[in-house]
Protein backbone atom coordinates (compact mmCIF):
# COMPACT_ATOMS: atom_id res chain seq x y z
CA UNK A 1 0.00 0.00 0.00
CA UNK A 2 1.49 3.44 -0.64
CA UNK A 3 2.29 5.42 2.21
CA UNK A 4 2.77 8.37 0.60
CA UNK A 5 1.50 9.83 -2.49
CA UNK A 6 2.17 13.04 -4.43
CA UNK A 7 0.34 13.62 -7.78
CA UNK A 8 0.95 16.10 -9.89
CA UNK A 9 2.65 18.70 -7.78
CA UNK A 10 3.07 22.26 -8.96
CA UNK A 11 4.65 24.83 -7.07
CA UNK A 12 6.08 28.52 -7.62
CA UNK A 13 8.07 30.84 -5.72
CA UNK A 14 6.54 34.17 -7.53
CA UNK A 15 6.86 33.64 -11.80
CA UNK A 16 9.77 31.07 -10.68
CA UNK A 17 8.45 27.79 -11.65
CA UNK A 18 9.93 25.36 -9.30
CA UNK A 19 7.97 21.95 -9.50
CA UNK A 20 6.40 21.35 -12.69
CA UNK A 21 4.04 18.48 -12.25
CA UNK A 22 5.42 15.99 -10.05
CA UNK A 23 4.76 12.93 -8.93
CA UNK A 24 5.90 9.71 -7.00
CA UNK A 25 4.88 7.39 -4.63
CA UNK A 26 6.71 5.89 -1.54
CA UNK A 27 5.71 2.24 -0.04
CA UNK A 28 5.27 0.90 3.14
CA UNK A 29 8.73 -0.01 4.44
CA UNK A 30 10.85 1.46 1.37
CA UNK A 31 13.61 3.63 1.14
CA UNK A 32 13.24 5.63 -1.83
CA UNK A 33 15.91 8.03 -3.10
CA UNK A 34 15.40 11.69 -4.99
CA UNK A 35 18.22 12.57 -6.87
CA UNK A 36 18.91 15.57 -8.98
CA UNK A 37 21.73 18.37 -9.56
CA UNK A 38 21.00 21.76 -7.61
CA UNK A 39 18.09 23.40 -8.08
CA UNK A 40 15.98 20.61 -9.45
CA UNK A 41 13.36 21.20 -6.92
CA UNK A 42 14.26 18.56 -4.31
CA UNK A 43 14.12 20.60 -1.47
CA UNK A 44 10.92 22.63 -2.63
CA UNK A 45 9.73 19.02 -3.09
CA UNK A 46 9.89 18.24 0.25
CA UNK A 47 8.77 21.77 1.50
CA UNK A 48 5.78 20.76 -0.38
CA UNK A 49 5.20 17.67 1.07
CA UNK A 50 5.52 19.29 4.91
CA UNK A 51 3.38 22.35 4.23
CA UNK A 52 6.31 24.86 4.44
CA UNK A 53 5.82 25.99 1.01
CA UNK A 54 2.10 25.95 -0.41
CA UNK A 55 1.52 24.21 -3.39
CA UNK A 56 -0.24 26.00 -6.58
CA UNK A 57 -1.90 22.72 -7.33
CA UNK A 58 -1.34 19.15 -7.37
CA UNK A 59 -2.08 16.56 -4.22
CA UNK A 60 -0.16 15.10 -1.07
CA UNK A 61 -1.75 12.06 0.11
CA UNK A 62 -0.64 10.41 3.10
CA UNK A 63 -2.07 7.07 4.24
CA UNK A 64 -4.78 7.86 1.51
CA UNK A 65 -5.73 11.10 3.26
CA UNK A 66 -5.34 14.57 1.55
CA UNK A 67 -2.63 16.32 3.28
CA UNK A 68 -1.91 19.22 1.07
CA UNK A 69 -1.50 22.84 2.46
CA UNK A 70 -1.86 21.24 5.84
CA UNK A 71 0.46 22.46 8.53
CA UNK A 72 3.87 21.94 8.85
CA UNK A 73 2.81 20.81 12.77
CA UNK A 74 -0.12 19.12 11.53
CA UNK A 75 1.75 16.84 9.41
CA UNK A 76 4.42 16.15 12.35
CA UNK A 77 1.72 14.71 14.35
CA UNK A 78 0.02 12.45 10.90
CA UNK A 79 3.29 10.64 11.36
CA UNK A 80 5.50 12.68 9.05
CA UNK A 81 9.28 13.55 10.22
CA UNK A 82 11.86 15.77 8.27
CA UNK A 83 15.45 15.88 9.38
CA UNK A 84 16.19 19.65 7.49
CA UNK A 85 19.00 20.35 5.67
CA UNK A 86 22.08 21.51 6.99
CA UNK A 87 21.17 19.98 9.99
CA UNK A 88 18.95 22.46 11.52
CA UNK A 89 19.76 20.93 15.16
CA UNK A 90 19.38 23.87 18.32
CA UNK A 91 22.79 24.80 18.82
CA UNK A 92 22.63 26.55 22.18
CA UNK A 93 20.17 23.63 23.26
CA UNK A 94 21.90 20.33 25.26
CA UNK A 95 21.41 16.83 22.78
CA UNK A 96 18.45 16.18 25.64
CA UNK A 97 16.77 19.34 25.22
CA UNK A 98 16.93 18.38 20.94
CA UNK A 99 15.62 15.19 21.53
CA UNK A 100 13.03 16.74 24.32
CA UNK A 101 11.86 19.19 21.39
CA UNK A 102 11.66 16.57 18.93
CA UNK A 103 8.89 15.01 20.81
CA UNK A 104 7.23 17.55 21.01
CA UNK A 105 4.26 16.10 19.78
CA UNK A 106 3.81 13.29 22.21
CA UNK A 107 2.63 14.36 25.15
CA UNK A 108 2.62 11.43 27.13
CA UNK A 109 5.47 11.60 29.33
CA UNK A 110 6.75 7.88 30.04
CA UNK A 111 6.81 7.73 26.17
CA UNK A 112 8.98 10.40 25.48
CA UNK A 113 11.27 8.67 27.94
CA UNK A 114 11.33 5.21 26.11
CA UNK A 115 11.37 7.31 22.86
CA UNK A 116 14.51 8.46 24.11
CA UNK A 117 16.15 5.20 25.39
CA UNK A 118 15.47 3.66 22.34
CA UNK A 119 17.91 6.94 20.42
CA UNK A 120 20.48 6.39 22.90
CA UNK A 121 20.56 2.68 22.05
CA UNK A 122 20.73 3.51 18.50
CA UNK A 123 23.40 6.45 19.12
CA UNK A 124 25.19 5.89 21.80
CA UNK A 125 27.53 8.95 20.88
CA UNK A 126 24.21 10.52 21.79
CA UNK A 127 23.77 8.98 24.99
CA UNK A 128 27.55 10.11 25.92
CA UNK A 129 26.96 13.80 25.41
CA UNK A 130 23.56 13.85 26.89
CA UNK A 131 24.36 17.36 28.30
CA UNK A 132 26.65 18.94 25.97
CA UNK A 133 25.39 21.73 23.49
CA UNK A 134 24.41 20.39 20.58
CA UNK A 135 26.35 23.36 18.12
CA UNK A 136 29.79 21.89 19.99
CA UNK A 137 29.94 18.74 18.72
CA UNK A 138 31.31 17.27 15.66
CA UNK A 139 29.56 17.45 12.20
CA UNK A 140 28.83 13.53 12.06
CA UNK A 141 27.53 13.61 15.34
CA UNK A 142 25.37 16.60 14.99
CA UNK A 143 23.42 14.66 11.91
CA UNK A 144 23.04 11.77 14.28
CA UNK A 145 21.33 14.23 16.52
CA UNK A 146 18.96 15.34 13.85
CA UNK A 147 18.41 12.49 13.15
CA UNK A 148 17.45 11.04 16.20
CA UNK A 149 15.91 14.23 16.61
CA UNK A 150 13.07 13.84 13.77
CA UNK A 151 12.61 10.23 14.89
CA UNK A 152 11.66 11.38 18.41
CA UNK A 153 7.75 12.25 16.90
CA UNK A 154 7.84 8.11 16.19
CA UNK A 155 7.29 8.79 12.36
CA UNK A 156 6.30 6.51 9.61
CA UNK A 157 7.54 8.15 7.14
CA UNK A 158 10.89 9.88 7.24
CA UNK A 159 11.94 12.71 5.12
CA UNK A 160 16.18 13.20 4.82
CA UNK A 161 17.64 16.17 3.24
CA UNK A 162 20.72 15.60 2.09
CA UNK A 163 22.15 13.77 5.61
CA UNK A 164 25.51 13.67 4.36
CA UNK A 165 26.22 17.55 3.99
CA UNK A 166 29.47 18.26 4.49
CA UNK A 167 30.54 14.92 6.15
CA UNK A 168 33.46 13.17 5.66
CA UNK A 169 33.50 10.11 3.20
CA UNK A 170 33.82 7.45 6.42
CA UNK A 171 31.16 9.19 8.11
CA UNK A 172 28.88 9.53 5.27
CA UNK A 173 28.99 5.60 5.28
CA UNK A 174 27.85 5.46 8.99
CA UNK A 175 25.15 7.13 8.38
CA UNK A 176 24.10 5.52 5.22
CA UNK A 177 24.70 2.50 7.26
CA UNK A 178 21.87 3.69 10.03
CA UNK A 179 19.28 5.18 7.55
CA UNK A 180 19.27 1.44 6.78
CA UNK A 181 18.90 0.31 10.19
CA UNK A 182 16.21 2.93 10.97
CA UNK A 183 14.57 1.37 7.71
CA UNK A 184 14.68 -2.48 9.38
CA UNK A 185 12.59 -0.49 12.15
CA UNK A 186 9.87 -0.57 9.39
CA UNK A 187 10.01 3.12 8.90
CA UNK A 188 9.44 4.49 5.42
CA UNK A 189 12.15 6.77 4.10
CA UNK A 190 12.25 9.60 1.48
CA UNK A 191 15.89 10.53 0.97
CA UNK A 192 17.32 13.71 -1.18
CA UNK A 193 20.57 12.97 -1.97
CA UNK A 194 23.71 14.19 -3.96
CA UNK A 195 25.78 11.97 -3.32
CA UNK A 196 23.79 9.82 -5.99
CA UNK A 197 25.81 6.99 -5.94
CA UNK A 198 25.40 6.40 -2.10
CA UNK A 199 21.82 6.94 -2.61
CA UNK A 200 21.14 4.80 -5.28
CA UNK A 201 22.69 1.49 -3.30
CA UNK A 202 20.68 1.69 -0.81
CA UNK A 203 17.20 2.56 -2.13
CA UNK A 204 14.91 0.25 -3.30
CA UNK A 205 13.81 2.95 -5.70
CA UNK A 206 14.34 6.26 -6.85
CA UNK A 207 13.73 9.19 -8.87
CA UNK A 208 15.42 11.70 -10.63
CA UNK A 209 14.71 15.00 -10.65
CA UNK A 210 15.30 17.77 -13.31
CA UNK A 211 14.28 21.42 -13.83
CA UNK A 212 11.13 20.53 -11.74
CA UNK A 213 9.83 17.31 -13.34
CA UNK A 214 10.60 13.80 -12.58
CA UNK A 215 13.37 12.56 -15.23
CA UNK A 216 13.56 9.44 -14.76
CA UNK A 217 12.14 6.35 -12.33
CA UNK A 218 12.78 3.42 -11.67
CA UNK A 219 14.25 0.22 -9.06
CA UNK A 220 18.11 1.31 -8.30
CA UNK A 221 19.87 -1.27 -10.32
CA UNK A 222 18.32 0.01 -13.39
CA UNK A 223 19.13 3.13 -12.58
CA UNK A 224 22.52 2.17 -11.26
CA UNK A 225 22.55 0.90 -15.24
CA UNK A 226 21.65 3.64 -16.71
CA UNK A 227 23.89 5.59 -19.42
CA UNK A 228 22.42 8.95 -19.00
CA UNK A 229 22.21 8.63 -15.21
CA UNK A 230 25.95 7.22 -15.10
CA UNK A 231 27.30 10.07 -16.65
CA UNK A 232 25.01 12.30 -15.28
CA UNK A 233 25.30 11.56 -12.09
CA UNK A 234 27.36 8.99 -11.29
CA UNK A 235 30.27 10.38 -12.37
CA UNK A 236 31.48 7.61 -14.90
CA UNK A 237 34.41 7.87 -17.29
CA UNK A 238 34.18 6.68 -20.82
CA UNK B 1 31.81 33.12 21.45
CA UNK B 2 34.07 34.95 23.67
CA UNK B 3 34.66 33.02 27.49
CA UNK B 4 35.96 34.89 30.05
CA UNK B 5 39.35 33.70 30.66
CA UNK B 6 40.23 36.49 33.71
CA UNK B 7 42.30 35.36 37.18
CA UNK B 8 38.62 33.69 38.18
CA UNK B 9 36.23 32.57 36.71
CA UNK B 10 32.87 34.11 36.93
CA UNK B 11 30.73 31.37 36.09
CA UNK B 12 32.11 28.92 38.18
CA UNK B 13 32.07 31.39 41.14
CA UNK B 14 28.45 31.87 40.67
CA UNK B 15 27.76 28.28 39.96
CA UNK B 16 29.65 26.72 43.05
CA UNK B 17 28.11 28.88 45.34
CA UNK B 18 24.78 29.39 44.42
CA UNK B 19 22.99 27.83 47.20
CA UNK B 20 24.28 30.25 49.66
CA UNK B 21 24.50 33.46 47.36
CA UNK B 22 20.92 32.65 46.69
CA UNK B 23 19.81 32.32 50.87
CA UNK B 24 22.24 35.43 51.19
CA UNK B 25 20.67 37.62 48.67
CA UNK B 26 16.93 36.59 50.22
CA UNK B 27 17.83 37.07 53.42
CA UNK B 28 19.31 40.41 52.12
CA UNK B 29 16.03 41.58 50.23
CA UNK B 30 13.72 40.61 53.63
CA UNK B 31 16.09 42.16 56.35
CA UNK B 32 16.94 45.14 53.55
CA UNK B 33 14.37 47.51 55.83
CA UNK B 34 15.86 47.08 58.84
CA UNK B 35 19.30 48.48 58.17
CA UNK B 36 18.14 51.60 58.43
CA UNK B 37 18.32 53.23 55.07
CA UNK B 38 17.14 56.51 54.18
CA UNK B 39 13.78 56.73 52.08
CA UNK B 40 15.45 57.62 49.25
CA UNK B 41 17.72 54.80 49.15
CA UNK B 42 14.51 52.17 49.52
CA UNK B 43 13.01 54.23 46.67
CA UNK B 44 15.78 53.42 44.27
CA UNK B 45 15.84 50.12 45.42
CA UNK B 46 11.64 49.70 44.80
CA UNK B 47 13.06 51.35 41.53
CA UNK B 48 15.55 48.51 41.30
CA UNK B 49 12.34 45.56 42.05
CA UNK B 50 10.16 47.37 39.22
CA UNK B 51 12.72 47.51 36.50
CA UNK B 52 13.66 43.80 37.34
CA UNK B 53 9.35 43.21 37.18
CA UNK B 54 9.74 44.60 33.46
CA UNK B 55 12.96 43.10 32.15
CA UNK B 56 11.82 39.56 33.44
CA UNK B 57 8.77 40.57 31.34
CA UNK B 58 10.65 41.18 28.15
CA UNK B 59 13.06 38.59 28.55
CA UNK B 60 10.52 36.34 27.95
CA UNK B 61 10.09 38.13 24.42
CA UNK B 62 14.00 39.05 24.01
CA UNK B 63 15.65 36.30 26.32
CA UNK B 64 13.34 33.34 25.81
CA UNK B 65 11.98 33.91 21.83
CA UNK B 66 14.64 36.13 20.79
CA UNK B 67 11.78 39.08 19.52
CA UNK B 68 13.96 42.44 20.39
CA UNK B 69 11.09 44.80 21.32
CA UNK B 70 11.81 48.34 21.58
CA UNK B 71 7.77 49.26 22.89
CA UNK B 72 7.39 47.61 26.19
CA UNK B 73 7.09 51.02 27.45
CA UNK B 74 3.83 51.14 25.75
CA UNK B 75 2.48 47.88 27.66
CA UNK B 76 4.27 49.95 31.01
CA UNK B 77 2.26 52.52 29.96
CA UNK B 78 -1.22 50.77 29.48
CA UNK B 79 -0.60 48.70 32.88
CA UNK B 80 -0.22 52.35 34.79
CA UNK B 81 -2.80 54.17 33.35
CA UNK B 82 -5.65 51.03 33.37
CA UNK B 83 -5.10 50.83 36.97
CA UNK B 84 -4.46 54.18 37.87
CA UNK B 85 -7.93 55.11 36.44
CA UNK B 86 -9.77 52.33 37.85
CA UNK B 87 -8.35 52.76 41.36
CA UNK B 88 -9.28 57.18 40.61
CA UNK B 89 -12.57 56.82 38.73
CA UNK B 90 -14.35 53.79 39.97
CA UNK B 91 -12.87 53.75 43.37
CA UNK B 92 -11.76 49.69 43.21
CA UNK B 93 -9.15 48.12 45.42
CA UNK B 94 -5.47 47.90 43.92
CA UNK B 95 -5.61 43.79 43.02
CA UNK B 96 -8.75 43.99 41.26
CA UNK B 97 -7.49 46.79 39.30
CA UNK B 98 -4.24 45.22 38.51
CA UNK B 99 -5.73 42.47 37.43
CA UNK B 100 -7.94 43.70 34.54
CA UNK B 101 -5.36 46.15 34.01
CA UNK B 102 -2.80 42.54 33.20
CA UNK B 103 -5.72 41.58 31.15
CA UNK B 104 -6.00 44.51 28.96
CA UNK B 105 -2.00 44.66 28.41
CA UNK B 106 -2.60 40.84 27.33
CA UNK B 107 -4.75 41.83 24.93
CA UNK B 108 -2.62 44.28 23.91
CA UNK B 109 -0.20 41.99 23.58
CA UNK B 110 -1.63 40.08 21.07
CA UNK B 111 -3.38 42.46 19.00
CA UNK B 112 0.72 43.64 18.62
CA UNK B 113 1.50 40.17 18.58
CA UNK B 114 -1.65 39.02 15.65
CA UNK B 115 0.31 41.45 12.55
CA UNK B 116 3.73 40.97 13.64
CA UNK B 117 4.20 37.20 13.43
CA UNK B 118 6.20 37.55 10.06
CA UNK B 119 8.32 40.03 11.35
CA UNK B 120 11.81 39.63 13.14
CA UNK B 121 14.88 41.38 14.01
CA UNK B 122 15.16 45.42 13.04
CA UNK B 123 11.30 45.27 11.32
CA UNK B 124 10.09 43.91 14.59
CA UNK B 125 11.63 46.19 16.28
CA UNK B 126 10.42 49.16 14.73
CA UNK B 127 6.88 47.89 14.81
CA UNK B 128 6.82 47.81 18.12
CA UNK B 129 8.41 51.51 18.31
CA UNK B 130 6.05 52.31 16.67
CA UNK B 131 3.31 50.82 18.68
CA UNK B 132 4.83 52.52 22.10
CA UNK B 133 4.37 55.97 20.36
CA UNK B 134 0.76 55.73 19.30
CA UNK B 135 0.26 54.47 23.50
CA UNK B 136 1.50 57.53 24.28
CA UNK B 137 -0.09 60.10 21.55
CA UNK B 138 -3.53 57.88 23.17
CA UNK B 139 -2.73 59.18 26.36
CA UNK B 140 -1.67 62.57 25.06
CA UNK B 141 -4.84 63.12 23.59
CA UNK B 142 -7.42 61.42 24.98
CA UNK B 143 -8.34 64.00 27.82
CA UNK B 144 -11.06 62.71 29.43
CA UNK B 145 -10.56 59.47 30.37
CA UNK B 146 -6.01 60.08 30.74
CA UNK B 147 -6.44 64.17 31.36
CA UNK B 148 -4.09 64.42 28.44
CA UNK B 149 -0.13 66.24 29.31
CA UNK B 150 -1.38 67.25 32.60
CA UNK B 151 -1.01 63.40 33.79
CA UNK B 152 -3.51 61.49 36.79
CA UNK B 153 -2.73 62.89 40.24
CA UNK B 154 -3.13 61.11 43.82
CA UNK B 155 -2.89 57.87 42.70
CA UNK B 156 -3.57 55.78 46.21
CA UNK B 157 -1.62 53.52 47.26
CA UNK B 158 -2.87 49.70 47.86
CA UNK B 159 -4.14 49.50 51.48
CA UNK B 160 -4.56 45.95 52.78
CA UNK B 161 -6.85 44.95 55.95
CA UNK B 162 -7.16 48.76 56.51
CA UNK B 163 -3.27 49.42 56.18
CA UNK B 164 -2.22 51.73 53.94
CA UNK B 165 0.78 50.46 52.43
CA UNK B 166 3.60 53.88 52.65
CA UNK B 167 7.64 53.92 51.98
CA UNK B 168 7.94 54.49 55.40
CA UNK B 169 5.69 51.24 57.06
CA UNK B 170 8.01 49.48 54.42
CA UNK B 171 4.52 48.17 53.31
CA UNK B 172 5.30 48.75 49.65
CA UNK B 173 8.41 47.35 49.96
CA UNK B 174 7.24 43.98 51.06
CA UNK B 175 4.62 43.92 48.27
CA UNK B 176 6.93 44.83 45.71
CA UNK B 177 8.89 41.50 47.20
CA UNK B 178 5.90 39.75 46.57
CA UNK B 179 4.99 40.52 43.31
CA UNK B 180 8.97 39.82 42.21
CA UNK B 181 8.69 36.82 43.58
CA UNK B 182 5.63 35.86 42.22
CA UNK B 183 6.63 37.32 38.85
CA UNK B 184 9.89 35.26 39.39
CA UNK B 185 8.53 31.57 39.99
CA UNK B 186 6.37 32.20 36.46
CA UNK B 187 9.74 32.97 34.46
CA UNK B 188 11.28 30.26 36.04
CA UNK B 189 8.21 27.52 35.55
CA UNK B 190 8.11 28.83 32.05
CA UNK B 191 11.66 28.22 31.25
CA UNK B 192 11.69 24.70 32.71
CA UNK B 193 8.61 23.74 30.98
CA UNK B 194 7.19 22.55 27.41
CA UNK B 195 6.71 26.05 26.29
CA UNK B 196 10.24 27.27 27.75
CA UNK B 197 11.44 24.72 25.15
CA UNK B 198 8.98 25.54 22.16
CA UNK B 199 10.08 29.16 22.96
CA UNK B 200 13.60 28.64 22.52
CA UNK B 201 13.96 26.36 19.50
CA UNK B 202 12.05 28.95 17.95
CA UNK B 203 14.89 31.50 19.23
CA UNK B 204 17.14 29.49 17.17
CA UNK B 205 16.02 28.08 14.79
CA UNK B 206 12.26 28.68 13.80
CA UNK B 207 11.89 26.70 10.68
CA UNK B 208 13.00 23.60 12.71
CA UNK B 209 10.93 24.22 15.26
CA UNK B 210 8.08 23.82 13.22
CA UNK B 211 8.86 21.13 11.45
CA UNK B 212 9.12 19.38 14.78
CA UNK B 213 5.50 20.16 15.35
CA UNK B 214 5.89 23.27 16.77
CA UNK B 215 2.83 25.78 16.01
CA UNK B 216 5.00 28.93 15.72
CA UNK B 217 2.81 31.28 15.26
CA UNK B 218 0.68 30.33 18.56
CA UNK B 219 3.68 30.61 20.49
CA UNK B 220 5.23 33.67 19.55
CA UNK B 221 1.60 35.38 19.99
CA UNK B 222 1.46 33.78 23.37
CA UNK B 223 5.41 35.09 24.55
CA UNK B 224 3.79 38.40 23.59
CA UNK B 225 0.73 37.68 25.76
CA UNK B 226 3.08 36.85 28.75
CA UNK B 227 5.62 39.36 28.30
CA UNK B 228 2.88 42.13 28.07
CA UNK B 229 0.88 41.18 31.19
CA UNK B 230 3.60 41.08 33.67
CA UNK B 231 5.05 44.33 32.17
CA UNK B 232 1.53 45.81 32.88
CA UNK B 233 1.47 44.29 36.79
CA UNK B 234 4.73 46.16 36.90
CA UNK B 235 3.11 49.58 35.38
CA UNK B 236 -0.11 48.99 38.02
CA UNK B 237 2.78 48.39 40.90
CA UNK B 238 4.53 51.54 39.71
CA UNK B 239 1.40 53.82 39.40
CA UNK B 240 0.62 53.55 42.97
CA UNK B 241 4.16 53.83 44.01
CA UNK B 242 4.63 57.10 42.20
CA UNK B 243 1.21 58.29 42.71
CA UNK B 244 1.45 61.03 39.37
CA UNK B 245 1.73 59.47 36.22
CA UNK B 246 1.83 61.22 32.85
CA UNK B 247 2.93 60.56 29.35
CA UNK B 248 6.76 61.90 30.52
CA UNK B 249 7.13 58.58 32.75
CA UNK B 250 6.81 56.87 29.63
CA UNK B 251 9.14 57.38 26.89
CA UNK B 252 11.33 55.61 24.37
CA UNK B 253 14.11 56.39 26.91
CA UNK B 254 12.45 53.13 29.23
CA UNK B 255 12.17 50.96 26.45
CA UNK B 256 15.54 51.22 26.19
CA UNK B 257 16.61 50.53 29.68
CA UNK B 258 14.34 47.74 29.65
CA UNK B 259 16.16 46.09 26.91
CA UNK B 260 19.08 47.21 28.04
CA UNK B 261 18.81 45.54 31.62
CA UNK B 262 17.75 42.09 29.44
CA UNK B 263 20.86 42.16 27.52
CA UNK B 264 23.54 43.22 29.98
CA UNK B 265 22.19 40.76 32.26
CA UNK B 266 22.31 38.24 29.97
CA UNK B 267 19.63 37.12 27.69
CA UNK B 268 17.05 34.50 28.53
CA UNK B 269 18.67 34.15 32.59
CA UNK B 270 16.80 35.18 35.46
CA UNK B 271 19.84 35.94 37.94
CA UNK B 272 20.46 38.58 35.18
CA UNK B 273 17.78 40.59 35.48
CA UNK B 274 17.87 41.07 38.82
CA UNK B 275 22.07 41.89 38.30
CA UNK B 276 21.32 44.29 35.87
CA UNK B 277 18.63 45.99 37.27
CA UNK B 278 20.94 46.80 40.12
CA UNK B 279 23.35 48.10 38.14
CA UNK B 280 22.06 49.94 35.60
CA UNK B 281 19.32 51.84 38.64
CA UNK B 282 22.09 52.11 40.54
CA UNK B 283 24.60 53.90 38.38
CA UNK B 284 22.66 56.94 37.34
CA UNK B 285 22.31 57.64 40.89
CA UNK B 286 25.86 57.27 42.21
CA UNK B 287 27.00 58.73 39.04
CA UNK B 288 25.89 62.22 40.24
CA UNK B 289 28.78 63.68 40.72
CA UNK B 290 30.15 63.01 36.92
CA UNK B 291 27.28 65.24 36.03
CA UNK B 292 26.45 65.11 32.29
CA UNK B 293 29.29 62.85 31.80
CA UNK B 294 27.65 60.37 33.31
CA UNK B 295 26.00 59.09 30.03
CA UNK B 296 29.28 59.07 28.43
CA UNK B 297 30.61 56.54 30.53
CA UNK B 298 27.24 54.82 30.74
CA UNK B 299 27.98 54.43 26.86
CA UNK B 300 31.15 53.11 27.54
CA UNK B 301 30.41 50.85 29.74
CA UNK B 302 27.74 49.55 26.68
CA UNK B 303 30.61 49.32 24.45
CA UNK B 304 33.03 47.39 26.58
CA UNK B 305 30.51 44.85 27.60
CA UNK B 306 29.83 44.39 23.90
CA UNK B 307 33.15 43.52 23.38
CA UNK B 308 34.33 41.41 26.22
CA UNK B 309 31.04 40.08 27.45
CA UNK B 310 28.78 40.12 24.72
CA UNK B 311 26.73 37.09 26.43
CA UNK B 312 25.53 39.66 29.09
CA UNK B 313 27.32 39.80 32.63
CA UNK B 314 25.78 36.74 34.23
CA UNK B 315 24.47 34.87 31.29
CA UNK B 316 26.48 31.80 30.10
CA UNK B 317 25.65 28.99 28.13
CA UNK B 318 25.08 26.49 30.20
CA UNK B 319 25.58 25.62 33.98
CA UNK B 320 26.54 22.42 33.96
CA UNK B 321 29.92 20.83 33.32
CA UNK B 322 30.10 18.38 30.83
CA UNK B 323 30.80 14.77 31.54
CA UNK B 324 30.86 11.53 30.45
CA UNK B 325 28.16 9.01 31.92
CA UNK B 326 29.68 5.90 32.77
CA UNK B 327 27.00 3.78 31.97
CA UNK B 328 26.85 5.39 27.91
CA UNK B 329 30.38 4.33 27.45
CA UNK B 330 30.03 0.73 28.67
CA UNK B 331 27.37 0.91 26.25
CA UNK B 332 28.92 2.18 23.64
CA UNK B 333 31.74 -0.29 24.14
CA UNK B 334 29.26 -3.07 24.01
CA UNK B 335 27.63 -2.64 20.81
CA UNK B 336 30.12 -0.70 19.17
CA UNK B 337 28.17 0.29 16.16
CA UNK B 338 27.20 4.00 15.01
CA UNK B 339 30.10 5.37 17.20
CA UNK B 340 31.47 7.75 15.38
CA UNK B 341 35.48 9.01 16.54
CA UNK B 342 37.12 11.76 16.03
CA UNK B 343 39.92 9.87 15.22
Amino acid sequence: MSLLKVVDLHTSYGKIKALRGISLEVNEGEIISLIGSNGAGKSTLLGSITGIVSPASGKVLFEGKDITNNRPNEIVRKGISISLEGRGILPRLTVEENLRVGAYSISNKNEIKAAMEEMYQMFPRLAQRKKQLAGTMSGGEQQMLAIARALMSKPKLLLLDEPSLGLAPNLVKQIFQMIKDINQKGISILLIEQNATMALRIANRAYVLENGIVKLSGTTEHLLNHSGVKKAYLGEVR
Amino acid sequence: MEHFTGKFNLEELVYKYRYPLGAVFLLLLLGLPYLGLSQYVMRIIIMIGIYTMLALGLNILTGYTGLVSLGHSGFFAIGAYVTAILMLKLQIHFIPAAFIAMIITGICGLLLGLPTLRLTGTYLSIVTLGFAEIVKMIIMNWEPVTNGTLGLRNIPRPSFFGIDLTLANHGMYYFMLILLFLITFLCIAIKKSKLGRALHAIKENELAASMMGIYTARYKILAFILSAVITGLAGGYYATLVSYIDHNSFTFDVSILILSIVILGGMGTIRGMFFGSILLIVFPEIARPLMEWRFVVYGLVLIFMMRFRPQGLLGWRTTLPFQVPVNAQERQKRSGKHGISRS
